[in-house]
C-alpha cells in the first residue's frame, strides 16, 4: 500500500500537473473574483469565505479524472485489481495520493490568498481548519467519481455532474464554518459535522469505489 | 375564463406548467415505446 | 408462486401489460376530478387567497419526487443483490420521470412562492435540497446514456443511486443548517399538511393518488419498452455476430 502511494505521488510531482495546475487554478479563480465583484473591501470579505472554499472545491475537481485514467489506459488498474492488495485499498491511497498533492497545498495556500480578498483576521485559523478537514473529504469522493466514469471516454464533464452534487455538504459544513469564524460565532457544530463526513467518507467510499472499479474492469 | 383574483395568472401557470409537463412526459414515453417495439420486431424477423 | 417470478422479462411483460390501460385511465380520472376539483370547488384560503389551488398540482409532484428515488434505490438494491434485469430497467425507466416531477414541483413553488412570499426564489433549506435532488437525477441519466454496455450501467448507476441517497439526506441536514445560519425559515414552510383544511383535504388525496398511479403506469410502460429494446439489442447483437 506504501509503495502505491508513493508510486502516485512520484508520478504526479514528475508530471508536474496535479501538483501545479491545481494551485494555479486556484489563485486564478480568487484573483478572478475582485474583477466580477468589484474591489470594495467590505463586499470581498464578506464573500471570501465562500470564495475561497467555492474555489477549493473547483481545483480540487480539476485534477480528479487523473486518478485513474492513466493507471487504466496503460493497464495497471487492470495489475492493481489483481494483485494481493484489495482494491478497496488501492481506492484509498488513490484518494491519500490525491489528497497530499491537491488537497494539502491548496490548505497551505489558502491563507495567503485570503489576504487578496481581505479575509477577517479572526477567519484564518478557520479557513485553515476547515480546508484541513474538508479537503479528504473531497478526495475521496472525487475518488469514488472518477471510479464510476473510469471507462468512460471524455468522461470529465460527466464525472463533474456525478460529483458536484455530492460536494454540497462539505462545502455547506466549510464554508459555514469559516464564516462563522469571521463573525465570532460558535464553530464547534460545522467543524464536528465536516469532520464526520471526511471519517464517513474514508470509512465507506473505498468500497464504493472498489466496487465500480470492479465493475469497469470486467 | 375564471377569474381568481389578483392570483389568476399563477394558478394558470402553475396549472399550465404541470399538465404541460406531464403531457411532454407521456408523448416521450409513448414513443420511446412504440420505437423499441418496432426495433424488436425488425430484430426477430431477421433473426428467425 | 413468490413475487420473484415477476423478475423474469416475459412474465413481467406478460402480466403487466393488460394492467397497464386500467392503471393510465384510472390515473386520468384521479388526476382529473382532484384537480378539477382544487381548480373551480374549493374556496379561496385566508392567507393564500385562490393561489392555495398551486397545493393540488404542488405537494403531489413533491411527493412523487421523492418518492421516486425511494424506489430507485430499492430497486438498485434488488438488482445488486438478485440480479434481476427487470429491477435494474425499473430503476432506469423511473429515473426520468422523477426528474420531471422535481422539475414541477420546483417551477410550481416558484410560482407559488411569488405571490406569497414576494419571491420566485429563495435559497431555503427546502428549495435548496429540491434543487440538490435534481441534479441527483440529472447526473444519475446522463451516467446511465453515458456507458454502452448495459449491466455495466446497471451496476454502476445502482452504486451511485446509494452513495447519492446517503448524500441527499446529508444535504438535507446541512441546508436545514446552514439555512438557520442565515435567517428564520420556519415562517416559509407553514405546515401543508397537517393544518389544512377539511375542504382541501379530498381534492388533494385524489390528485395525489392520480399521480401516484400516473408514476406506476409510466414506470410499467418505460420499463416494457426497455425490455423490448434490451432484446432488440440482444438480438441486432447476435445477427451481426453471425453475419460477420
Amino acid at each position: 500500500m506504501i509503495a502505491l502511494l508513493i508510486r502516485d505521488l512520484r508520478l504526479a510531482v514528475r508530471a508536474g500537473g496535479g501538483f501545479g495546475l491545481g494551485l494555479a487554478f486556484f489563485l486564478i479563480v480568487v484573483v478572478l473574483v475582485p474583477f466580477g465583484v468589484g474591489p470594495e473591501r467590505e463586499i470581498l470579505t464578506r464573500i471570501a469565505p465562500g470564495i475561497l472554499w467555492v474555489a477549493a472545491l473547483l481545483a480540487a475537481l480539476l485534477s480528479l479524472d487523473r486518478i485513474f485514467a492513466l493507471d487504466h489506459e496503460d493497464g495497471s488498474l487492470a495489475l492493481l485489481a489483481t494483485s494481493p492488495l484489495p482494491l478497496e485499498g488501492a481506492a484509498l491511497m488513490k484518494a491519500l495520493a490525491h489528497w497530499l498533492t491537491t488537497g494539502l497545498p491548496l490548505t497551505l495556500a489558502a491563507p495567503a490568498l485570503g489576504f487578496l480578498l481581505h479575509l477577517a483576521p479572526e477567519a484564518y485559523g478557520y479557513l485553515f481548519l476547515s480546508l484541513a478537514l474538508g479537503t479528504p473529504a473531497l478526495s475521496m469522493i472525487g475518488t469514488f467519481g472518477a471510479a464510476l466514469t473510469v471507462g468512460i471516454k471524455r468522461g470529465g464533464l460527466l464525472m463533474s455532474l456525478l460529483v458536484l452534487p455530492l460536494y454540497v455538504p462539505t462545502l455547506i459544513f466549510g464554508a459555514e464554518a469559516v464564516r462563522r469564524g469571521a463573525e465570532g460565532l460558535a464553530t464547534a457544530v460545522p467543524l464536528t459535522m465536516l469532520a464526520g463526513i471526511t471519517a464517513g467518507a474514508f470509512a465507506l467510499l473505498p468500497f464504493a469505489s472498489a466496487a465500480a472499479l470492479r465493475v469497469n474492469l470486467r | 375564463m375564471l377569474d381568481f383574483g389578483k392570483h389568476t395568472f399563477h394558478v394558470w401557470a402553475s396549472y399550465g406548467v404541470t399538465v404541460g409537463l406531464l403531457l411532454a412526459l407521456i408523448v416521450a414515453s409513448l414513443v420511446q415505446a412504440r420505437a423499441a417495439k418496432a426495433r424488436l420486431d425488425r430484430a426477430e424477423k431477421t433473426d428467425g | 408462486m413468490s413475487i420473484w417470478e415477476y423478475a423474469n422479462p416475459k412474465k413481467f411483460m406478460a402480466t403487466t401489460t393488460p394492467v397497464i390501460p386500467w392503471v393510465s385511465w384510472a390515473s386520468f380520472g384521479l388526476i382529473l376530478v382532484g384537480l378539477g376539483w382544487g381548480l373551480f370547488l374549493t374556496p379561496a384560503a385566508e392567507n393564500f387567497e385562490h393561489s392555495v389551488k398551486i397545493l393540488f398540482v404542488h405537494v403531489p409532484s413533491v411527493l412523487m419526487a421523492i418518492n421516486a428515488w425511494f424506489m430507485m434505490l430499492v430497486t438498485s438494491l434488488i438488482w445488486l443483490v438478485r440480479r434481476h434485469h427487470v429491477s435494474a430497467l425499473a430503476a432506469r425507466a423511473a429515473a426520468p420521470i422523477g426528474a420531471v416531477m422535481t422539475l414541477i414541483g420546483l417551477a410550481t413553488g416558484a410560482i407559488w412562492g411569488q405571490p406569497t412570499w414576494g419571491t420566485w426564489w429563495a435559497w431555503e433549506p427546502r428549495l435548496t435540497s429540491f434543487l440538490i435532488l435534481f441534479l441527483f437525477y440529472l447526473g444519475y441519466i446522463a451516467l446511465w446514456s453515458a456507458i454502452e454496455d448495459q449491466d455495466t450501467a446497471a451496476d454502476l448507476t445502482s452504486v451511485l443511486c446509494i452513495v447519492g441517497s446517503v448524500f441527499a439526506v446529508l444535504s438535507r441536514y446541512a441546508a436545514i443548517f446552514w439555512g438557520q445560519g442565515l435567517h428564520q425559515s420556519a415562517t416559509f414552510s407553514a405546515d401543508k399538511e397537517t393544518n389544512i383544511d377539511p375542504s382541501f383535504w379530498w381534492p388533494a388525496v385524489l390528485s395525489m393518488g392520480g399521480f401516484v398511479l400516473f408514476f406506476i403506469a409510466l414506470v410499467l410502460i418505460r420499463t416494457n419498452a426497455l425490455i423490448r429494446l434490451r432484446r432488440a439489442m440482444a438480438l441486432e447483437a447476435r445477427a451481426n455476430r453471425g453475419a460477420s
